[in-house]
């Protein structure tokens, strides 16, 4: 058995002097995809962000594919040497950056962040793009559909090769064709290896997308 | 990117706009005299130095005349520096030009800080009123209790202090034209100045009377810079010759304006002269035609400083103001507070005394930096002008003054537009491993830019009007024109009108164009950031 590519354990976090998260430990392997539900202010979303490295956390230990940001409560000081050692992250609709194409949404943060030449960044995320069969590069974020918005969202964390993908509310905004699109885009990818962690209040999506479901409340997961 | 392209074309707009000012100073090492600079206001009146009512692109007046023998006696060529009046003795102080000659009075309290030459003009002072008053009124006396109208800053505001006039009762005028305009509209009872002002304003008008006999008599005299002694008596001398053998008695003939008085401070009549003052008939008619086409070209060219200072000043404004928004909204507290102090300081002084002190402040601080820089800089210093390198052409210091004002507008502008970008765009960026700096120059920036755009199109209509306040520093803008043609032409309120209809089509133009720039934002795929809510639980 190989170690799990994600590994929370103890977490705790406070929020507007609330402790929000009070000890939660969470473990994701390949191929898993694990929705955690959770009502508003129960914390779901203080979780992934923590994990996502957005927000700092007072305790506990992350785990992403074999890196450590236990401890380190500063939320830029992630270590990053390894092309998979931060997560991917797909936010709610709107998340696009409206004023690149799909392709620049895709490659920004391998050409900026990873500073890659231009070609190979934009071959790159061609193939994160085609691994969610978005074939219009050149199109405008708001010349898609929801859906595709946010299949080319999960293709733009993507491009970076995480082994480990989070979303916040994915299908928030979504109708039910679109929110279909995203799950099959979501089973297709945990086969292929990552493992996916998915916030949401929507149970019917919980419930077809995910292999395992948990909630949390009040700072606290329950399976 | 949008952004940079018009920086780009701004900085390239300016290079091509110094490049065609004269340079600020004659190269040191040519062998050639340098010319002769001569500070004078073409907007102040006739018959001085005024534009050619029938070639509004000309200067004309008795004084070119004069200054045109002097620099030809002296073996140079002569250059028309041209300021407020009341700034022309900053101009010559600060070496922006050599000599000043405009009808500046001899008075004890300018010859104290000044170096008066010899007298090239007798005067004295002459009362206008309404023809309707002619007959009560003969002497200031006769006006107690009433209000006069005299140039700003003129001997004239002595003469009448000195008889008792309280200052409420003496209005003052930036150009000699308006005193007259203003007892035409009855605004004021009469108006006091140089008797060839009269004769010029108010000789010839229906319903003003020159009131007979002059009092109060001076002269007028150049002005050279106390620590410039040689070029003052190399005009003196010029001067004196020209009294003697009749060139500068010719000259005041030819403008009508040799009489007794000149005789008596030692100019000789010369040769016997025609009073001719061609310029003066197309003023009164019918000249007026064949100048219709020159004044077109002049107002033309007026509009395309107008047009040149906003396309220069606001792209450079914009990307200074995101600078300062940027600084803002930085995390480093020295930044944020330099950039509110900046944008304080800024909109809380009237870009009129900006402009100012700009102009003259730059050539001092230029002497004293490249006195105080080693010799190496010093050295880097002299193909720009050495010690006279911050001497910029008025031009450029009106670029510099509008982009720093409106940058601080623009700065607010773009802190709007950087603050309406969703948090969600942060957190994405964020998320895609994007440094804070990043982020910024990425995604946040572009966003904001673009939905502050319609305010900066909207500062962009103002800067075209705003424009209009370096007039002050000489630079010949579409109202210092236009201005300047109806005062030679006692048609200010026409030209106003057609100043005013320029400035409209203008501000047409730029919302045409700034309409334009928002559209192709617009299609470069960009909606409104305000309906993508960012908001996360």
């Amino acid at each position: 058995m190989t170690a799990p590519l994600l590994e929370v354990r103890g977490l705790r976090a406070t929020r507007g002097g609330r402790e929000v998260l009070r000890g939660v430990d969470l473990s994701v392997d390949a191929g898993e995809r694990v929705a955690i539900l959770g009502a508003n202010g129960s914390g779901k979303t203080t979780l992934l962000r923590a994990v996502a490295g957005l927000d700092p956390f007072e305790a506990g230990e992350i785990r992403c594919a074999g890196s450590d940001a236990g401890g380190d409560t500063r939320p830029d000081a992630r270590p990053d040497a390894r092309p998979d050692a931060r997560p991917g992250l797909v936010l709610q609709q709107g998340a696009l950056f409206p004023h690149l194409s799909v392709l620049q949404n895709a490659s920004l943060a391998l050409r900026v962040a990873k500073r890659l030449p231009r070609h190979e960044a934009d071959a790159r995320a061609l193939a994160a793009l085609a691994r969610v069969s978005i074939a219009r590069p050149d199109a405008m974020p708001h010349e898609l559909s929801g859906g595709q918005q946010q299949r080319v969202a999960i293709a733009r964390a993507l491009a970076l090769e995480p082994r480990v993908l989070l979303l916040d509310e994915p299908t928030s905004a979504l109708d039910a064709a679109a929110t279909a699109e995203v799950e099959r885009t979501l089973v297709e990818l945990s086969q292929a290896g990552i493992a996916i962690v998915i916030v949401t209040h929507d149970l019917g999506f919980a419930s077809r997308v995910a292999t395992r479901t948990v909630t949390i409340d009040a700072g606290l997961l329950a399976g | 990117m949008t952004m940079r392209t018009l920086v780009a074309a701004a900085l390239a707009a300016v290079f091509a706009a110094l490049s065609m000012a004269p340079p600020a100073r004659a190269d040191s090492t040519a062998p050639a005299e340098p010319p002769l600079r001569w500070g004078a206001d073409p907007a102040g009146g006739a018959p001085f130095a005024f534009l050619d009512p029938a070639d509004p692109a000309r200067v004309i007046g008795f004084e070119v005349d004069i200054m045109e023998e002097i620099a030809r006696r002296l073996g140079r060529t002569l250059e028309l520096h041209r300021a407020d009046w009341l700034a022309l003795h900053d101009s010559l102080e600060a070496g922006r030009c050599d000599v000043l000659m405009n009808g500046f009075e001899v008075t004890d309290d300018r010859a104290a800080v000044a170096r008066f030459g010899v007298p090239y003009f007798a005067f004295g002072q002459q009362i206008v009123v309404r023809r309707a008053d002619a007959e009560r009124v003969s002497s200031l006396e006769d006006l107690a209790g009433g209000r006069v109208a005299v140039l700003n800053g003129s001997a004239s505001v002595d003469v009448l202090r000195d008889a008792g006039f309280p200052d409420e009762a003496i209005l003052q005028y930036d150009d000699s034209l308006a005193p007259y305009t203003e007892v035409k509209l009855g605004r004021a009872d009469a108006a006091l100045a140089e008797s060839i002002i009269a004769a010029y304003y108010a000789g010839s008008d229906p319903v003003l009377s020159v009131v007979p006999g002059t009092f109060a008599p001076g002269v007028y005299a150049a002005i050279t810079r106390a620590d410039d002694a040689e070029l003052g008596e190399a005009v003196d001398a010029a001067l004196r010759a020209m009294q003697k053998d009749g060139a500068l008695g010719e000259i005041l003939q030819r403008w009508g304006l040799y009489d007794d008085a000149q005789r008596a401070i030692g100019t000789g009549r010369g040769r016997a002269q025609d009073r001719i003052a061609e310029s003066f008939g197309a003023a009164s008619g019918e000249g007026a035609r064949s100048g219709a086409r020159a004044i077109l070209v002049a107002v033309l060219e007026g509009a395309w400083i107008t047009v040149l200072l906003t396309i220069t000043a606001m792209p450079l404004a914009t990307a200074a103001g995101l600078g300062l928004a940027l600084a803002r909204i930085s995390p480093r507290r020295w930044l944020r507070r330099s950039a509110i102090a900046y944008t304080t300081l800024i909109r809380g002084t009237p870009l009129l005394v900006q402009i100012f002190l700009v102009y003259f402040s730059l050539p001092p601080l230029g002497q004293w930096l490249h006195a105080s820089s080693p010799a190496a800089v010093q050295a880097l210093l002299d193909p720009l002008g050495g010690a006279a390198f911050l001497t910029l052409p008025p031009l450029a210091v009106g670029i510099l003054c509008l982009a720093a004002n409106y940058a601080a507008y623009e700065a607010e502008v773009h802190r709007g537009g950087l603050e309406a970008v969703p948090a969600i765009q942060w957190d994405a960026a964020r998320a895609l491993g994007l440094t804070r700096a990043q982020a910024i120059r990425h995604v946040i920036a572009p966003q904001g830019v673009r939905i502050a755009m319609p305010a900066i199109v909207n500062d962009l209509n103002s800067l075209i009007k705003d424009s209009c306040l370096v007039s002050v520093i000489g630079v010949t803008d579409l109202l210092s024109v236009a201005l300047g043609i109806g005062k030679a032409r006692f048609s200010v309120p026409e030209m106003l009108v057609i100043a005013a209809l320029v400035y409209l089509v203008l501000s047409i133009a730029g919302d045409l164009f700034g309409n334009r720039l928002e559209r192709r934002l617009r299609a470069r795929g960009f909606a409104p950031a305000a309906r993508e809510k960012g908001a996360h639980a």
